[in-house]
């Protein structure tokens, strides 16, 4: 899950070594309401997918996001 | 751009931005907007001193755009100092003198706002008739007229204003147009209305966002999700596109970025090679490839109407080539558009550093149009300041090419602008005149020339600002002054901004020159000193000059003080107020000051160059 943490990293503007499979929105700072839209926004650009509503509602952590991408098919790494 | 990038300097700290901007370019997603932003944060946002201020209002959530505003301003080599206004507090911003909005003194605000909140009738509730509609659009159009005309009376700030487009299709489908006011065509009369109002008004201008959501495709442009969870309307991949076009706009504020249309001939104004296939057998219409480039040739020649000047540069015989262009009934441009020419076998890099020459105009000043990869490599390479169109393999795909440029965007067009060809002719006439003369003071007496000063009001004004942002080589100091700036020292007291307009009686230059004193006690500085290279060599600067010291004189002065700022292009004036009698007060910061005792001063102005005041009419010119 190395290359979705580092977009997360790279995206909220922080050092790669904060984010693993469980940092979410609760745990770091500058994961606020604005970055989680920044984050689908790329996520999904970048993974080529798009989640509901709900989902993104509902995202809590990063492997949060990895589950969602496997569901649709998409090999994360 | 990519040399300054690469060795841009703030605080002493040298930054490499390259690596990061290339990275947009080759892949403008939205991801790498947002990478490149963390990244221009982390090294501290180095802003070019003259970084223009860039307020943003909006009642959605318009920070995603934000981002990739910032970020394609860097990438346009124009970066931006900007300020973003909370959500939805546009009004507040823009009413209350104490604000941030107006702490922040912008040169440029942009106004975003939906339609929902515009018009909520129109998107809410759609089985409204079409005269509630319409009361409903008005009424909107009504409120949002009063902003701006609020913000343009608390802010001397250029503004742009987005249009309005609806989210999605119409909930009346295929009844939409079968109303009198529709949906869709109450949109478009508000934005006809906004049109109408900002048209109206000076420093307001519409940024075409229906027609660039349908140019990308209105069902790709939004995003359903992202306006119901974070009111953000506009869909990923469209964020990039907006972010560039509002940079465009910001571009174009201030005038074309680029003068002069440089045109190869065979296979690209015209199909075939002349000197091969015979004029006769040139296609200029007749068939669809034809045709092709004939519709090329319009789209240039519109550009030429707005004030692009066009030359030729071509590989042929210049005789059978210019006979061509005179005489080849498909053909749309004449010899009488072209204010350049440069027909020859000599190397291209060449030919362009004469043309530049010629029209007394920078290389980057130059747009290049060839069919040959080959012509445009060597000229990307030799010249890295001319900017190389790739024109497609398929004419029939060359006037889209032309379309998608935005080096000649411009958000207003002065008479100038349109007259400019008629005055390169008008110049070439003034060359042969003075061939004939003899000497060249019998030529300038000839010439009977009325140097006007003009007041910096209406049209003047419009070209005065243009000038200040144009004008390279006859500029002492070259200020380039935000909108803002520039209305402030019109209406300040202790500033003059004073035009000067030219004609003689071979035809009408229009309004070449600025000048911009301040008064602070018994001193006047020159603040400004500019004049269009169209005038230069007539001595008209000694008489403007002289002009100045009696303004000056005027306004109670005692002390004139002028000052060169060296740019690479102005170094023809580094001498001006030596030569004129002014003694050296030494440097100050990047300047070198230059002072004269108005006790004893005269500037002998030579009497076909007297400044006079103008008589007939304050109209443009």
């Amino acid at each position: 899950m190395n290359r979705l943490c580092g977009l997360v990293a790279e995206i909220l503007g922080v050092d790669v070594g904060e984010v693993n499979p469980e940092t979410g929105p609760l745990v770091l700072p500058p994961w606020d309401s604005l970055n989680h839209m920044r984050l689908v926004a790329a996520i999904e650009e970048t993974y080529s997918v798009q989640l509901t509503t709900d989902e993104i509602t509902n995202v809590l952590s990063v492997s949060d996001f990895a589950t969602l991408l496997r569901e649709r098919g998409v090999r994360v790494d | 751009m990519r040399v300054a990038e690469a060795t841009r300097v703030d605080n002493g700290v040298v930054v490499d931005l390259a690596p990061i901007l290339d990275a947009v370019r080759r892949e403008p997603t939205y991801a790498n907007h947002c990478r490149a932003l963390v990244q221009l944060r982390a090294q501290g946002e180095p802003l070019p001193r003259d970084a223009r201020r860039v307020a943003v209002l909006s009642n959605f959530t318009v920070e995603p755009v934000a981002t990739c505003l910032v970020v394609q301003a860097h990438v346009q080599g124009c970066p931006i100092e900007l300020y973003v206004a909370p959500y939805n507090e546009q009004a507040k911003q823009i009413l209350d003198p104490a604000s941030e909005l107006h702490q922040f003194r912008p040169d440029v605000v942009v106004l975003m706002l939906s339609l929902s909140a515009v018009a909520p009738g129109v998107v809410a509730e759609p089985w409204q008739n079409s005269a509630t509609r319409r009361r409903g659009v008005a009424s909107g159009l009504a409120e949002l007229t009063d902003l701006l005309a609020a913000l343009r009376e608390r802010t001397r700030a250029t503004i742009v204003v987005s249009n309005f487009t609806p989210f999605e299709a119409s909930p009346l489908g295929v009844l939409d147009w079968q109303e009198l006011a529709g949906i869709a065509r109450a949109v478009e009369e508000l934005n006809h209305g906004l049109a109408d109002w900002a048209h109206a008004h000076e420093r307001v201008y519409v940024m075409d966002v229906a027609g660039l959501t349908a140019t990308f495709g209105r069902e790709r442009a939004f995003d359903q999700r992202m306006r119901l969870l974070a009111d953000q309307p506009f869909a990923t991949g469209f964020l990039p596109l907006l972010g560039s076009e509002i940079v465009r706009y910001l571009r174009a504020t201030v005038g074309p970025a680029r003068k002069c249309l440089v045109l190869d001939l065979d296979n690209t104004l015209w199909g075939g090679i002349l000197g091969e296939d015979g004029a006769a057998r040139l296609r200029l219409s007749g068939d669809a490839a034809g045709e092709g480039f004939r519709e090329f040739q319009h789209a240039i020649l519109a550009l030429y109407q707005r004030g692009v000047l066009l030359a030729l540069c071509s590989r042929n015989d210049e005789a059978d080539a210019l006979a061509v262009v005179r005489e080849h009934p498909g053909m749309v441009l004449r010899p009488e558009h072209f204010a350049a020419v440069r027909v020859n076998w000599l190397d291209k890099v060449q030919n362009l550093r004469a043309l530049a020459a010629d029209l007394n105009v920078g290389l980057d000043s130059l747009v290049f149009v060839d069919d040959d990869p080959f012509e445009r490599q060597n000229v990307r390479e030799r010249l890295p300041e001319v900017l190389v169109v790739d024109l497609p393999r398929d004419p029939a795909l060359y006037r889209s090419a032309l379309l998608q440029l935005s080096a000649f965007d411009t958000l207003q067009v002065t008479e100038e602008d349109r007259a400019r060809s008629r005055m390169y002719h008008e110049r070439r006439a003034r060359e042969q005149v003075r061939h004939e003369a003899g000497s060249l003071e019998s030529y300038l007496m000839g010439l009977a020339m009325e140097i006007a000063a003009v007041p910096a009001e209406g049209a003047i004004r419009t070209r005065l600002f243009q000038l200040v942002h144009k004008t390279n080589q006859f500029n002492l100091t070259t200020r380039r002054y935000s909108e803002a700036e520039f209305d402030a020292m019109i209406d300040k007291r202790n500033h003059r901004v004073v035009g000067v307009r030219v004609r003689d009686r071979l035809g009408d230059s229009g309004v070449v020159g600025l000048v911009v004193l301040r008064f602070e006690g018994n001193i006047c500085d020159i603040d400004t000193f500019l004049l269009s290279c169209r005038v230069l060599g007539r001595s008209i600067e000694t008489g403007v000059l002289a002009y100045i010291v009696d303004l000056a004189r005027h306004g109670g002065a005692t002390q004139l003080r002028g000052r060169y700022v060296a740019t690479p292009k102005n170094e023809q004036v580094r001498e001006f107020y030596a030569r004129h009698g002014f003694v050296s007060g030494g440097r100050v910061d990047d300047a070198e000051v230059w002072q004269a005792d108005l006790a004893d001063f005269r500037v002998a102005a030579p009497p076909w160059a007297r400044v006079g005041l103008a008589a007939d009419d304050g109209a443009a010119r």
